[in-house]
């Protein structure tokens, strides 16, 4: 194979539920499809039927419907709370043997929240307010999978919070519903999207023209670090030199601004410039923040196999296209 | 009067402006009603009078009878409230609009008094009861001066409340701060002195009529101007103490315990403007005025101004406006020119003009909020979003007038450039997930109203028994086939209509789709029942069943036979999520329609990896000219434009709102929007403080970004201005207006296809298209359009003499008995009945001059009717 590359990945950072990464030695296009992949591949479960037994609140069943579909639904299989990637426990309906649906293929929630029963045993102070009905009411038949609430016990832990809000109930109002959840892809529909945000951007390569800047005064020096707003540059306080910040290549954002700046500090618009920011070519910063469906460093993992099933196949689709 | 005359003769005074705010008064609905009760009053006494005199004169046992309280009951029912009374009046007036009156009234109109309040947003509700109409009769005029922008309408009416086509001008909207007055100011309680009483004490020498102070003598010096207290002179008095008056009565009107009514509207008139308005001192108390709030320098109090006294004062708008010495008065706030609406727009006074009064338009037809009470409501239509979000740049009046209660729109991540095309001309691609995460969700409620007794009259006719049908459900016997063969076959009942109820209603959250039934009639014979089906081709949720006494608030119900009226009201719920076709609009006339969902992973991206919701092209939004040039060059550079480029829209609002919507929602905080807050002139101008503020969250100055394409995954290579604008929904949407036909219902009569989406019918292709399609050459097309698919149609005509009706088809004489099917012979000949033609040919064949041919079916109809008058159309046919 011509100019084969070993890309690789460096991580940056890793929380459960954000990874940054570098990602080098490979090429745009690996890059914006690995992006792709996360945004609109990785398979998640969401709930995508409801069935409604009794709905007295305020809000009518597809409202509802909609916003249960869009609860991240987290799948653990090892009784944690890490959000792990469900490809290999569930099977796609369509593709499923099974004529409605079956465990293999769905996972069912319960859901079942009336207002007069649990006004009674609530305590004085709350009594009568209206009642929440969040995530947390939701029950699944599946010990494995629940809705996500928090992304480590630590957070759980210290949270107050009550999990997502669905609706809210007054006197006398029942909600009950079945929702079963399925496995899917967010090129079909936002709900199954496992990230909020998966971006890249070129690696800046920031040059600093010492010669040219030896011809700058000072203040001119500071309008030019005043100039960027993402802040990539400063001042070297003993030599007073133009310098990079600590860590300006996950800052930059190849703002104009800065080539505006310089601009109109030269004497003629063919000098060289004092500062150049410019793209690698190779090299990309990856973002990935986490929906709460599965960890970060799962979503990545995730992304890499569907890619890695993609290019298999089409493998054994042109081997056969050579037979 | 007579003097003013002969002033206006002289030329010493010009002729008064009717369509001047400061010669008129307002209608208030409140008066109308008023004076119309009391004519309706006077008419029902009037008649009861002539009817006594009748009784008077037919019965002798009048005097027995006058004493009995049941005969005067019969009396008043007879002659007093006879067809209704004046209650039925009433609501004949409130419910069409008509005025029917004996005397007219004064008015200039007899129709058009009531509009509906629609409840669409709340908007839309609030601008219906701060219209002020001009009247029908100025509809028809041709000439446009009565509908100018008079600068005697500032602060009382709105300058961009007005509707553009039809009424523009005519419908303007009252100011925020503008009253009207329901009650004479004298009314209003506290101890007011007497007006003229304290003029002449104050040295008015008392003229002619001057009414309780005049006595019917003295004189009036033609050098004194005349004071008049609502249109009646009290007196004359000296140029110098009419000023002075003026003066003191300004003091009295804001003192702490006024003596002189808070809102009297105190016009000194100087003299010496030749040509301008008549001279003289003009006080009004009267109801019916409009009256706004404006500040009294001297003593730092509010003072209310009304429209005829506003010309003459010294009102400064900014505090930079102030010349002292001569600035009297000072407005509260120069926003207060403006309605409710147009103060809602962010930054309108960066606006071109016409586009905040699109704007005025499109808030009032946007699905938002119309109201809380939903489940109670049983409007014929309500429009409602899902997903409403208060707007991040908002207005000072937008808090104060709590909108955050009832929101319009969503704040959406705007990017602004030519993407794929599907963005041009007005339309915008909306981003798949945003679409699914429910941006633009919303449905629509409709209330069918459903009258049982007529329904059941209905039923009766149709053969229902009378005693015994009310709302329920049929049932029907169904065969069971049986388990084991050899055994019987068992019967079991089963409801006839399965999405209905016993009750004959469906349940509330059923779904209904066209030609469903609604609710059923029955009884217990063997019919099917009446039913009532679902009409629309869109499928709807029932939302809500209300059972109604219809026979409640009308009048002569007594013991009449609408005593058990019932009626039905069943609300249905359509969602109504966006599809394309469907119009969006921002806050600044900037209407577009969805043209695409585009998928999420396509969208562009920015580096922090936001990608848009929604992207327009920003050849919709520019324009430089009436920037200043400093604003000139921050936009310029931005999109890349020719700044000595013209375009035509000009809405810099829009720009400012997407930077402040940024920066505010980097910033975590509600962005002031109010107009002429920031000022071009001003130490700080808006795109310097919004810049600062972006710079502060780390992003470019103007609030451009580079973004990533999301298809190749490179840079695009310029800085695309990306930030979040509101976004509002507009209420016309693809559904309620798609057209389709294939083949459906012509015209009998010229078997042409009908009009109107409702019947299915088409579209007209007319003459300006047929020229089009003419000039392109397109002859299939226009064939196709114009014949085929039109009233295309077969017509038997004669070659040998051109005539289109003679020819005719008459049964074979010898066979018209004992007809065999496989006969050789022509059962059916053509020939032609012309009397030249008829016998050219043997007897029993076909006329082979008669041919058929292909033409509309209204040149057949033309033919026909001019063959009624006499004229013959005669083809040549080769």
């Amino acid at each position: 194979m011509p100019q084969q590359r070993f890309p690789k990945i460096e991580i940056k950072h890793i929380a459960p539920h954000e990874i940054t990464f570098v990602l080098s030695e490979t090429d745009t296009s690996m890059a914006n499809t690995l992006r792709r992949i996360m945004i609109a591949e990785v398979p998640t479960l969401a709930i995508d039927l409801v069935e409604y037994h009794e709905n007295s609140s305020v809000l009518n069943d597809e409202y509802i419907a909609h916003r249960l579909g869009l609860i991240p639904i987290r799948y653990s299989p090892d009784g944690t709370l890490k959000g792990g990637d469900c490809h290999q426990a569930f099977v796609p309906h369509r593709e499923c043997v099974c004529y409605d649906r079956c465990p293999r293929c769905s996972v069912e929630f319960d859901l079942d929240v009336n207002f007069d029963k649990v006004n009674m045993s609530r305590p004085e102070q709350e009594r009568d307010l209206p009642l929440t009905v969040t995530s947390r009411d939701l029950i699944a038949n599946n010990v494995q999978v629940s809705p996500a609430h928090f992304l480590n016990e630590e957070e759980q832990d210290n949270a107050h919070d009550e999990g997502i809000s669905i609706v809210k109930l007054g006197q006398g109002q029942h909600l009950r519903l079945k929702a079963i959840a399925r496995m899917g892809i967010s090129k079909e529909h936002a709900k199954w999207c496992p990230v909020a945000v998966a971006t890249y951007r070129f690696w800046p390569e920031i040059t600093i023209n010492q010669e040219a800047c030896n011809n700058l005064t000072m203040e001119q020096k500071q309008e030019l670090v005043d100039a960027c707003p993402d802040r990539i540059l400063e001042l070297d306080e003993i030599t007073g030199n133009l310098k990079p910040t600590e860590g300006a290549e996950e800052l930059a954002t190849f703002t104009e601004d800065l080539k505006y700046a310089q601009d109109a500090m030269k004497r003629r618009p063919e000098d060289d410039d004092y500062v150049q920011v410019t793209h690698s070519t190779d090299r990309f910063l990856f973002s990935v923040e986490s929906s709460g469906a599965m960890d970060a460093e799962d979503i990545l993992l995730s992304s890499l196999r569907v890619l890695k099933d993609r290019l298999n196949y089409l493998a054994a689709e042109v081997e056969k296209l050579k037979d | 009067m007579l003097r003013k005359l002969y002033s206006f003769a002289a030329g010493d005074c010009g002729v008064d402006n009717a369509d001047s705010l400061q010669n008129q008064e307002i209608l208030l609905p409140g008066h109308l009603l008023c004076t119309f009760v009391k004519e309706k009053f006077d008419e029902c006494l009037e008649s009861m009078r002539k009817g006594l005199l009748r009784e008077m004169r037919n019965h002798s046992q009048f005097l027995n009878n006058v004493g009995q309280a049941k005969w005067w009951s019969k009396i008043v029912d007879r002659y007093g409230i006879s067809s209704g009374g004046i209650g039925a009046k009433v609501s004949h007036f409130l419910s069409t609009g008509n005025i029917i009156s004996s005397t007219g009234l004064d008015l200039m109109q007899v129709s058009g008094y009531t509009i509906v309040a629609e409840k669409l947003n709340f908007l839309r509700f609030c601008a219906h009861f701060r219209s002020v109409h001009r009247g029908q009769f100025f509809m028809e005029m041709k000439t446009t001066a009565v509908r100018k922008l008079l600068p005697d309408q500032w602060g009382f009416l709105c300058p961009v409340h007005t509707p553009d086509g039809g009424p523009c001008g005519l419908l303007s909207h009252m100011a925020l701060k503008c009253q009207c007055m329901a009650f004479p100011a004298q009314k209003e309680g506290g101890d007011l002195e007497d007006l003229s009483e304290l003029l002449v004490g104050w040295g008015v020498r008392p003229t002619g009529t001057g009414g309780e102070s005049g006595d019917g003598s003295g004189t009036s010096s033609h050098t004194d101007l005349p004071v008049l207290v609502d249109g009646r002179v009290v007196g004359g008095a000296s140029v110098k103490l009419c000023k002075s008056i003026a003066f003191q009565l300004r003091e009295l009107k804001v003192a702490e315990k006024p003596t002189v009514p808070q809102t009297l509207e105190v016009a000194f008139i100087p003299p010496g403007m030749k040509g301008g308005p008549y001279p003289g001192l003009f006080l009004f108390t009267v109801a019916a005025r409009v009256v706004r709030p404006v500040l009294q320098r001297a003593t730092g109090r509010t003072e209310y101004i009304g429209p005829m006294e506003q010309p003459f004062m010294d009102i400064a708008c900014l505090p930079e406006d102030i010349r002292e010495g001569i600035t009297t008065h000072q407005e509260l706030d120069p926003a207060n020119m403006l309605s409710l609406i147009a103060s809602l727009t962010p930054f309108s006074d960066y606006n071109q003009s016409p586009r905040n009064m699109y704007q005025c338009q499109m808030g009032k037809q946007t699905m938002g909020t119309p109201g809380h009470s939903l489940p109670y409501r049983s409007d014929n239509k309500l429009y409602k979003i899902q997903t409403p979000q208060a707007p991040l740049v908002q207005t000072a009046v937008h808090g104060e007038y709590k909108m955050d209660e009832y929101p319009n729109g969503t704040n959406a991540v705007v990017a602004v450039l030519s993407y794929t095309g599907f963005d041009m001309e007005d339309a915008m691609i909306l981003n798949k997930s945003s679409y699914e995460r429910g941006f633009g969700h919303a449905s629509v409620y409709k209330t069918v109203k459903v009258d049982i007794a007529e329904e059941m009259s209905m039923a009766v006719n149709k053969g229902a028994d009378k005693d015994k049908i009310k709302l329920g459900n049929k049932t029907k016997r169904v065969r069971v086939p049986p388990e084991n063969e050899g055994d019987k076959p068992t019967v079991k009942y089963e409801k006839m209509y399965p999405n209905l109820e016993d009750d004959g209603l469906p349940p509330v959250g059923a779904w209904v789709k066209e030609g469903h039934p609604l609710y059923c009639l029955a009884d217990d014979g063997p019919n099917s029942g009446h039913v009532g089906k679902h009409k629309e081709k869109e499928k709807a949720c029932v939302q809500n069943i209300r059972r109604l006494n219809m026979s409640g608030g009308q009048a002569g119900g007594r013991g009449s036979k609408d005593a058990n009226k019932e009626g039905l009201s069943v609300t249905l719920r359509f969602p109504r999520n966006p599809v394309i076709g469907d119009k969006f609009s921002s806050r600044h006339g900037q209407k577009g329609v969805l043209s695409i969902l585009w998928p999420q992973t396509d969208m562009p991206f920015s580096e922090s990896g936001i990608s848009p919701d929604v992207i327009i092209s920003k050849l919709s939004l520019v324009a430089l000219a009436s920037l200043s040039k400093r604003s000139m060059s921050h936009f310029s550079r931005l999109f890349e434009l020719d700044p000595h480029a013209f375009p035509s829209r000009m809405t810099i609002g829009m720009l400012i709102e997407s930077m402040a919507g940024k920066s505010g929602s980097c910033h975590g905080m509600f962005q002031d929007a109010t107009p002429f807050t920031f000022h071009e002139s001003g130490d700080k101008i808006a795109v310097d403080y919004f810049g600062e503020q972006l710079q502060a969250a780390g992003y470019n100055y103007y609030g451009s970004e580079p973004l990533y394409s999301g298809v190749s995954g490179c840079l695009m290579q310029a800085d695309l201005y990306i930030g979040v604008v509101y976004y509002q929904r507009l209420r016309h949407m693809v559904s309620d207006k798609y057209q389709v036909r294939a083949t459906g219902t012509v015209n009998p009569l010229t078997r042409q296809p009908i009009k109107g989406r409702k019947k299915g019918g088409g579209i007209r292709l007319g003459e300006m298209e047929r020229d089009s399609l003419l000039s392109h050459g397109a002859a299939f097309l226009l064939h196709d359009r114009l014949l085929n698919c039109s009233d295309r149609h077969i017509a038997y005509a004669c070659k040998r003499c051109g005539d289109l009706l003679s020819p005719t088809t008459e049964r074979s004489s010898i066979l018209s008995a004992g007809q065999k099917a496989n006969d050789s012979r022509t059962q059916l000949r053509v020939y032609c009945r012309n009397a030249k033609c008829v016998n050219q040919v043997q007897n029993e064949a076909n006329d082979d001059a008669v041919q058929p041919i292909i033409l509309p079916y209204v040149y057949r109809y033309l033919t026909n009717e001019l063959a009624a008058m006499n004229i013959k159309l005669k083809m040549n046919i080769e």
